[in-house]
C-alpha cells in the first residue's frame, strides 16, 4: 500500500516538473502592455481596433537612449470582432495582449452611433480586463484620441486617464466605469453618459486631447449630447460633485462673482400625486467665494453675499430646470437615474402602471429646491 | 525501488553492536591488566603505573589527558605510596586507602572490568591490587575545555551575554546558578552504545508534566544510536511522528533562555559535549519569540513580533509570488511597477522561475561558504558575493534587478527569523518552484499542504501551532502575538499543559 | 497517525463554518434560480436559513436521543446492516460533494486564474494535495480550518473595507418586486447546498463541549455572513452582478485601496485555501465512514482511492457534474439533498429508537 502511494506521489511530481514548460509564453516579458483601446466600427463591418502599448523592449535597451515618450507605441489591428483583432495583435508585435493593465476603452463617435454594447461584452467576459475599466467616446474617430502623441515623456494613456480623473476637481468632468456602464445600459429606468474627448492637432504632430462634451446613451447607442453647464447638472444630480466652480452676474453690484463648489449634496424624492408621478429634488450646496470681479474687488459685504447667495440659488435651480427638461422632454432620456430611484420606491405602482420608463418621462414632474450656503470668502472680506 | 536501496544502504553497513555481558574483577591482577591491554590496544594515552602497596602488587591506571596530573600526584599516588601501617591482607589495604588515606577525593568502588575501562576514559585513576576482586576509582578529571563565552546564535542586546559550553558540568552549573531552588531537576543517563554520551534531563519537578518528563526519558533510552556527538543527534526520537520540515523540539545554546522554558513546565536536555540544550514540547510560535522581548517595552515586544511573522511569511512566499507574478498573473502589480519589471525581465535570457533558483542556489551557496570559512576569509566571499550577484549579474543582464531586490529581501527577513532558517529556505524553493508552475494557484495549495502539516505535529502531545489552533485566547494575548507587561507576566507562569486541548 | 479522536467544538465550528462559507464563495447567478431582482437575495438568505433550521431537525433528535453516536452508529444501535448501508450512503454523498466542490473550484481555476491552462495538472495538485491532509486527520484539518477561518474573515474584511465607498444604495432594486417565490426558491437552493448538516450529523459527537451552542454561533455566522457579503456584492455591484459568473469575485476585483489596485488576488487566495480544506475534510469523513463499516486499516487506501476517483471523474466527465448544479431542476436537486441529510438520518433514528424502546420494555 505505501509503495504504491510513494510511486503515485512520485509520478505526481514527474507531472509537476514536466508541466513547467508549456506556460513561458504567458511570462511578463512575452507580453504586450495594452494601455488604451479605440474601437471603430468599419463599413464593411469589420472592427478597426488601436492599441495604445508600452515598448518593453526599446526602454530595456540602456543603450537605446529612449525617451518616455517613446515607449509609447500605438498600431491598429483590424478583425471581425474586438476579441478578433485583438488576437491579430499578437501577429503584428509578436507578444500575446495583457488586458488587464488596460486603462482606457474609447468608442468612436460612428461606432457609439451604431451602439457599443456588443463590443462590450469582450471586456466583460474577458477576465484579464478590469470592470473598472474607463470608458469614453472620441469626438471623431477613436484612433485619433487613443494614437494621438501628447508630446516628449508624455505617456498618453496617463493623460487621458487624469482628464478622466479631473472630475475630482471639476464638475464638468464625468468618468464613467465600465460596470457602471453595463449597469445603465442593461437598465429600462436610467440612460448611460460617456465622456467625449476630442484630439486637436497641433504642431509638429502633437496632439491635444480634451474633454469636449458627454455623450447620452439611449440604451447603447449614442442619442445627444450635454455641454459645459449640463455636465455640471449633471454630475450635481447623480452626487458626483466634489469641486466645481460657477459664475453668478450680479448686476445689482455689477460684480461677476465665481462661486466654488466646496460640497453639494441632492436629494431627489420620488412620489405619485393625483396619479401622476413627481420628484422632489433638494440640492443643498456649501460655496465659497473664490473670485469677485467688480470695480473695488477685493472687499465684499454681509448684502453683497446676501445677494450673491440668492442669484446663485436661482442660477443653479434655472441649471438644473433646463438640464432636466432637455432631457426628459427634448430627448426622452434619463441619465439622472430618477426612473431608478421612482421604481425602487414605487415598485408596485410601477409595475402596474408603467410599462416603459421612456413614455412617461416627458411628463413627469419634479419640484426643484436648493440650498446655497457661501461658507468661506477667501481673503478679501474687510467688510463683513 | 526502496526495497532496492535498503539492501544497498544494508550492504555498506552493520547493525550497531550492544555491550556483551561485563566481566567481573578478577583477583589476578595479571589477568586484569591482560583484559585491560586488550581491550584499550596500545592508545599511548593510558597510564599503567605498576607498585607495590604494603607488599602486595598493586597497578594504577589512568588516562593521560582526561586526568588533572596534580591532582593524582598530590591526592592519589603519593598519599598510597608514602602511606605507613598499612594492613597486610589486600581487600584491607584497600578499605583504608578509601577510608584513611584518599578520603578527600570522589571515589567509588567497581565490580566489574567493563565498568572499570569506562572510568578509566571518563578521566577516573583506578587502582588494582592483587588479590582484591574490585577496584577502586578516584575522582581526579582534569581535561581540557573552553571556557564560557558570548552566545554566536542567539545574540542578545540587553539580556545575559552567557551561553553554555561544551562542558555538561558547566552547563548544568549555569542553570543552577540561575534558579536557585529545590525543584529543579537534573537527571542524567546514558545514550549510544559506544560514546557512552551522558545526557542530562532537567526540569521543574513541580511544574513539568510527570508523564512527559518520563516520555523523554524512554525516548531517550531507546535512542539506537552508536555514537552521539551533538544534540542534533537526539533530536528524531523526540520529534513527532509526522514527517516536517519544521521541528517539534528546539534548541538553545543560552541558559537563561533554557531556565525560562523550564519555568514554562517544559524539558531541557543537556548532552555532553554539546554547547546546545534541546527544548521539548517547542512550539512554533516560540520561533519568534526571544529572551530579548522580555527586557524591552511590552509595546515594542509586540512590533517586533509582528516584524518577525511578517519576515517569516516574506521569506517564505516573496520569491514564489514574484515569480508567480511574473509568469501568470501580472494583472496583480500597478501598471508603473509591471513596466519597471517587465522592462527589466525583458533583457534577462532565463525564464523567471529558473532565474529566480539560480539566485537563490547562488546567494545560499555564498552564505554557506561565508559561514564555514575562517572569519577573516568569510569577508572576502561575503564581498566578492556582494559583487558577483549584485553588480556583475545585473549589469551583464543575466539577473534582473527586482529579482536582486527579492532576493536581497528575502536574505534579510529569513535573517530576522534565524531559529527557522533551514525549514524556510528549503520552503522557500518549494514555492518558487511551485510558483512557477501553478502560479498563485499552486502557492496557495502550498501554503495548504504545509498547514496542514504543522497542524498535524504535535510536540509531546502539546499541538505545534498552539496557541493559534487550537486556539487559546489566554494565550494568544498573553505571550505569542502579544507580550504583556512584567506585572502580569511576572505573577503568573504560562502552563505548557494548558495548550494541550 | 492520529492518536486522539476528539476535536473541539470550535475547532467543528470552523470546519462547517469555513465549508459553507466556500459554498457562498462559489455562487453564481447562472443557472435554475438565478434572480432578476437582486434585493430578492436578501430575503432568500432568511428562508435559506430557516430551511436549514428545518433539515436539521433530524441532527435535534440524534442529538438529544443519542447524544455519544454519530449517525452511523445509531444505525448501528438498529441494526450492522443498516449501519453498513448509512456508512456507504454517506460516503457516498461526501464523496460526491467532494467531486462537485473540485469540479467548482476546477471552473474557477479554468475560468479567472489560468484561462489558457490545462486544468489537469491543476486538479492533479489539489487531490494529492487533499489526499496527504486527509490522512493526517480530523485533528489536523480542524486546527488549519481554525486558522484558515481568520485568513477568510481577515480577507473579507479588507476586501470590504475597501469596497465601501462604492457602494451605492441605487443599486439595491426592490425587493419581492415578482413576488416571495424566487426567494423561496432561492433560499431552497441555498439551503440543499448545506452538506455540512450531514457532516455535523457524523462529527457532532466527536466534538468535546457543547454542540447546541455552537450550532446557534454556526447558523448566526453562516446567515450573517451571507447577509454582508450580499450586501456588498449587491450594493457594489447591482445588476451586473447578474452577467458575471463569480460576483463575488467580481467585487472583490473591483475594490481597491491606494496602490493596492484589485482585491481579487485575496478572494483567490482563501476561496482555494478553503476548497482544499473542504475537499480533505469529505475525503477524510469517507474514508472514517467506511473505516467503521468495514477494515480499519485501510484508511489511507480508502481517501487514495476516492482521490483517484474524483480525480478520474473530473477529468473524464468534469462538465456532467460541474453542470449537476446548475443544470438540474432545483426539485431534482432537493431530492438528492434530503435523502442524505433528512430521509436516512430519519430511518436510523427511528428504527434505533423503535429497537431501544423494545428493548427498555422488554426488561421491565
Amino acid at each position: 500500500m505505501k509503495k504504491i502511494l510513494k510511486i503515485l506521489v512520485l509520478l505526481g511530481l514527474l507531472v509537476l516538473l514536466f508541466s513547467g514548460c508549456e506556460n513561458s509564453g504567458n511570462e511578463l516579458k512575452n507580453r504586450l502592455i495594452i494601455q488604451a483601446i479605440g474601437i471603430d466600427q468599419q463599413e464593411d463591418d469589420t472592427v478597426l481596433v488601436t492599441l495604445q502599448t508600452l515598448d518593453t523592449e526599446m526602454a530595456g535597451n540602456p543603450s537605446s537612449g529612449a525617451s518616455l515618450g517613446d515607449v509609447v507605441t500605438s498600431f491598429t489591428v483590424s478583425g471581425k470582432t474586438v476579441a478578433d483583432a485583438i488576437s491579430n495583435a499578437a501577429t503584428v508585435i509578436g507578444k500575446k495582449p495583457l488586458l488587464s493593465q488596460n486603462r482606457l476603452i474609447v468608442f468612436g463617435r460612428q461606432t457609439a452611433e451604431q451602439g457599443i454594447l456588443q463590443h462590450l461584452d469582450f471586456f466583460v467576459r474577458d477576465t484579464e480586463n478590469r470592470s473598472t475599466v474607463l470608458l469614453a467616446v472620441s469626438d471623431t474617430s477613436a484612433s485619433d484620441v487613443v494614437s494621438a502623441k501628447m508630446g516628449e515623456n508624455v505617456l498618453t494613456a496617463d493623460s487621458l486617464e487624469d482628464i478622466l480623473h479631473a472630475q475630482q476637481f471639476s464638475a464638468e468632468v464625468v468618468m464613467q466605469e465600465l460596470y457602471t456602464v453595463i449597469n445603465k445600459m442593461e437598465s429600462d429606468t436610467a440612460d448611460a453618459y460617456l465622456p467625449v474627448l476630442k484630439a486637436e492637432q497641433e504642431q509638429e504632430g502633437e496632439s491635444k486631447v480634451k474633454l469636449s462634451s458627454v455623450a447620452v446613451f439611449d440604451k447603447d447607442k449614442l442619442h445627444f449630447e450635454l455641454h459645459d453647464e449640463e455636465i455640471t447638472a449633471l454630475q450635481l444630480l447623480t452626487n458626483e460633485v466634489e469641486i466645481g466652480f460657477f459664475f453668478v452676474e450680479n448686476p445689482d453690484y455689477d460684480s461677476t462673482t465665481v462661486l466654488k463648489i466646496r460640497k453639494s449634496r441632492v436629494e431627489i424624492q420620488p412620489a405619485v400625486k393625483n396619479d401622476k408621478i413627481c420628484f422632489e429634488i433638494c440640492l443643498c450646496m456649501t460655496v465659497d467665494i473664490a473670485e469677485n470681479q467688480t470695480e473695488k474687488p477685493f472687499g465684499v459685504s454681509k448684502d453683497f453675499i446676501q445677494s450673491t447667495t440668492k442669484r446663485a440659488k436661482a442660477y443653479i435651480t434655472r441649471l438644473l430646470d433646463e438640464s432636466i427638461k432637455q432631457s426628459f422632454v427634448a430627448n426622452n432620456a434619463d441619465p439622472y437615474c430618477f426612473g431608478t430611484r421612482f421604481l425602487k420606491s414605487y415598485a408596485s405602482y410601477y409595475k402596474t402602471h408603467i410599462k416603459d420608463w421612456k413614455t412617461v418621462l416627458p411628463e413627469v414632474e419634479y419640484d426643484i429646491q436648493t440650498e446655497i450656503e457661501v461658507k468661506y470668502v477667501g481673503n478679501g472680506a474687510e467688510n463683513i | 525501488m526502496w526495497n532496492w536501496i535498503k539492501n544497498e544502504m544494508e550492504k555498506i553497513t552493520q547493525p550497531v553492536s550492544s555491550n556483551s555481558t561485563s566481566v567481573p574483577i578478577s583477583r589476578s591482577l595479571e589477568e586484569n591488566i591482560v583484559y585491560f591491554k586488550e581491550k584499550l590496544g596500545t592508545s599511548f594515552d593510558i597510564m599503567y603505573k605498576q607498585t607495590q602497596i604494603g607488599g602486595n602488587k598493586a597497578m594504577l591506571i589512568m588516562d593521560d589527558g582526561m586526568c588533572d596530573n596534580l591532582l593524582v600526584t598530590g591526592q592519589v599516588v603519593n598519599p598510597i605510596l608514602t602511606a605507613q601501617n598499612l594492613p597486610e591482607k589486600p581487600e584491607e589495604q584497600m578499605a583504608y586507602i578509601r577510608d584513611c588515606i584518599s578520603s578527600g577525593i570522589d571515589q567509588r568502588e567497581e565490580y566489574s572490568l567493563d565498568e572499570a575501562i569506562k572510568q578509566v576514559v571518563s578521566g577516573l585513576v583506578v587502582l588494582f591490587i592483587d588479590g582484591v576482586p574490585f577496584c577502586e576509582c578516584f575522582g581526579v578529571q582534569g581535561f581540557p575545555k573552553r571556557g564560557i563565552e558570548n552566545a554566536q546564535t542567539e545574540v542578545q542586546e540587553r539580556g545575559s551575554q552567557e551561553a553554555f559550553v561544551e562542558s555538561f558540568k558547566d552547563n548544568v552549573a549555569l542553570i543552577r546558578r540561575r534558579i536557585r531552588s529545590p525543584v529543579v531537576r537534573f537527571e542524567v543517563q546514558e545514550v549510544g552504545t559506544t560514546s557512552q554520551t551522558r545526557v542530562c534531563v532537567c526540569y521543574f519537578a513541580d511544574r513539568a508534566d510527570k508523564q512527559m518528563v518520563e516520555t523523554v526519558k524512554s525516548r531517550l533510552n531507546k535512542a539506537n544510536l552508536d555514537v552521539v556527538l551533538g544534540a542534533g543527534y537526539l533530536r528524531p526520537f523526540l520529534e513527532t511522528e509526522v514527517v516536517s520540515l519544521f521541528s517539534g523540539v528546539g534548541t538553545t545554546e543560552r541558559p537563561d533562555t533554557a531556565c525560562a522554558e523550564m519555568a514554562e513546565g517544559r524539558v531541557v536536555i543537556l548532552v555532553d559535549g554539546t554547547p546546545f540544550a534541546l527544548i521539548v514540547p517547542y512550539l512554533f510560535s516560540e520561533n519568534f519569540q526571544s529572551l530579548d522581548d522580555y527586557n524591552h517595552k511590552p509595546h515594542y515586544a509586540t512590533f517586533i513580533r509582528v516584524l518577525k511573522f511578517f519576515s517569516f511569511i516574506l521569506s517564505v512566499f516573496l520569491p514564489g509570488l514574484y515569480v508567480a507574478v511574473c509568469t501568470f498573473h501580472q494583472e496583480i502589480l500597478p501598471t508603473a511597477m509591471l513596466y519597471d519589471t517587465a522592462v527589466q525581465e525583458s533583457v534577462t535570457p532565463f525564464p523567471v522561475m529558473l532565474e529566480a533558483i539560480f539566485i537563490h542556489f547562488i546567494y545560499e551557496i555564498v552564505r554557506e561558504a561565508g559561514l564555514r570559512m575562517p572569519k577573516s576569509v568569510g569577508h572576502a566571499v561575503s564581498i566578492v558575493g556582494a559583487l558577483v550577484i549584485g553588480d556583475t549579474a545585473v549589469s551583464a543582464g543575466l539577473i534582473a534587478a527586482p529579482m536582486l531586490i527579492v532576493v536581497a529581501m528575502t536574505a534579510i527577513s529569513s535573517f530576522v527569523v534565524s531559529k527557522i532558517y533551514y525549514p524556510v529556505s528549503l520552503l522557500r524553493f518549494a514555492f518558487m518552484i511551485i510558483g512557477g508552475i501553478a502560479g498563485f494557484y499552486g502557492i496557495v495549495i502550498g501554503f495548504g499542504v504545509v498547514l496542514v502539516n504543522i497542524c498535524a505535529m504535535r510536540s509531546m502531545q502539546t499541538p505545534f501551532t498552539a496557541p493559534f489552533s487550537p486556539t487559546n485566547p489566554g494565550a494568544l494575548f498573553r505571550d505569542s502575538f502579544l507580550r504583556l507587561g512584567w506585572k502580569w507576566l511576572g505573577r503568573r507562569e504560562l502552563k505548557i499543559k494548558s495548550l494541550e486541548k | 497517525m492520529e492518536k486522539s479522536t476528539k476535536i473541539s467544538i470550535w475547532q467543528l465550528f470552523s470546519i462547517v463554518l469555513l465549508s459553507r462559507l466556500l459554498t457562498l464563495l462559489t455562487y453564481t447567478p447562472v443557472g435554475a434560480e438565478g434572480l432578476e431582482h437582486t434585493s430578492d437575495y436578501f430575503a432568500a438568505v432568511g428562508f435559506a436559513v430557516l430551511f436549514i433550521l428545518l433539515f436539521s431537525l433530524p441532527l435535534v433528535w440524534q442529538r438529544k436521543a443519542f447524544p455519544t453516536l454519530d449517525i452511523v452508529d445509531v444505525a448501528y444501535c438498529a441494526s450492522p446492516l443498516l449501519s453498513k448501508g448509512t456508512a456507504l450512503c454517506l460516503a457516498f454523498f461526501f464523496t460526491f460533494n467532494a467531486l462537485t466542490t473540485l469540479g467548482k473550484l476546477e471552473w474557477f481555476v479554468g475560468t479567472i486564474i489560468f484561462p489558457e491552462n490545462s486544468s489537469f495538472l491543476f486538479v492533479l495538485i489539489c487531490v494529492i494535495a487533499a489526499c496527504y491532509a486527509a490522512t493526517l486527520g480530523l485533528e489536523a484539518i480542524g486546527r488549519a480550518s481554525g486558522i484558515s477561518l481568520a485568513v477568510f474573515c481577515a480577507s473579507f474584511i479588507f476586501i470590504m473595507l475597501a469596497m465601501a465607498e462604492r457602494i451605492d444604495f441605487l443599486n439595491f432594486s426592490p425587493m419581492f418586486y415578482d413576488g416571495v417565490q424566487p426567494s423561496l426558491k432561492a433560499g431552497l437552493d441555498a439551503a440543499s447546498r448545506t452538506v455540512e448538516i450531514a457532516v455535523l450529523s457524523v462529527l457532532m459527537p466527536r466534538a468535546s463541549g457543547k454542540p447546541g451552542k455552537m450550532y446557534a454561533a454556526w447558523i448566526l455566522s453562516l446567515g450573517g455572513g451571507m447577509l454582508l457579503v450580499f450586501f456588498f456584492v449587491l450594493g457594489g455591484l447591482g445588476d451586473f452582478v447578474l452577467s458575471q459568473l463569480f460576483p463575488i469575485h467580481a467585487m472583490a476585483e473591483l475594490s481597491q485601496f491606494s496602490v493596492f489596485q484589485r482585491f481579487d488576488v485575496l478572494l483567490t487566495g482563501v476561496w482555494i485555501l478553503t476548497a482544499f480544506i473542504k475537499i480533505s475534510l469529505l475525503l477524510y469523513l469517507q474514508a472514517m465512514l467506511l473505516q467503521k463499516s468495514f477494515s480499519a486499516k485501510w484508511k489511507n487506501l480508502y481517501i487514495l482511492a476516492a482521490g483517484i476517483l474524483i480525480f478520474v471523474v473530473q477529468i473524464l466527465f468534469g462538465g456532467v457534474f460541474s453542470e449537476f448544479f446548475f443544470g438540474t431542476a432545483l426539485w431534482e436537486r432537493m431530492l438528492f439533498f434530503a435523502v442524505f441529510t433528512l430521509v436516512i438520518p430519519i430511518i436510523a433514528l427511528t428504527a434505533a429508537t423503535l429497537k431501544r424502546k423494545r428493548a427498555h420494555e422488554k426488561n421491565s
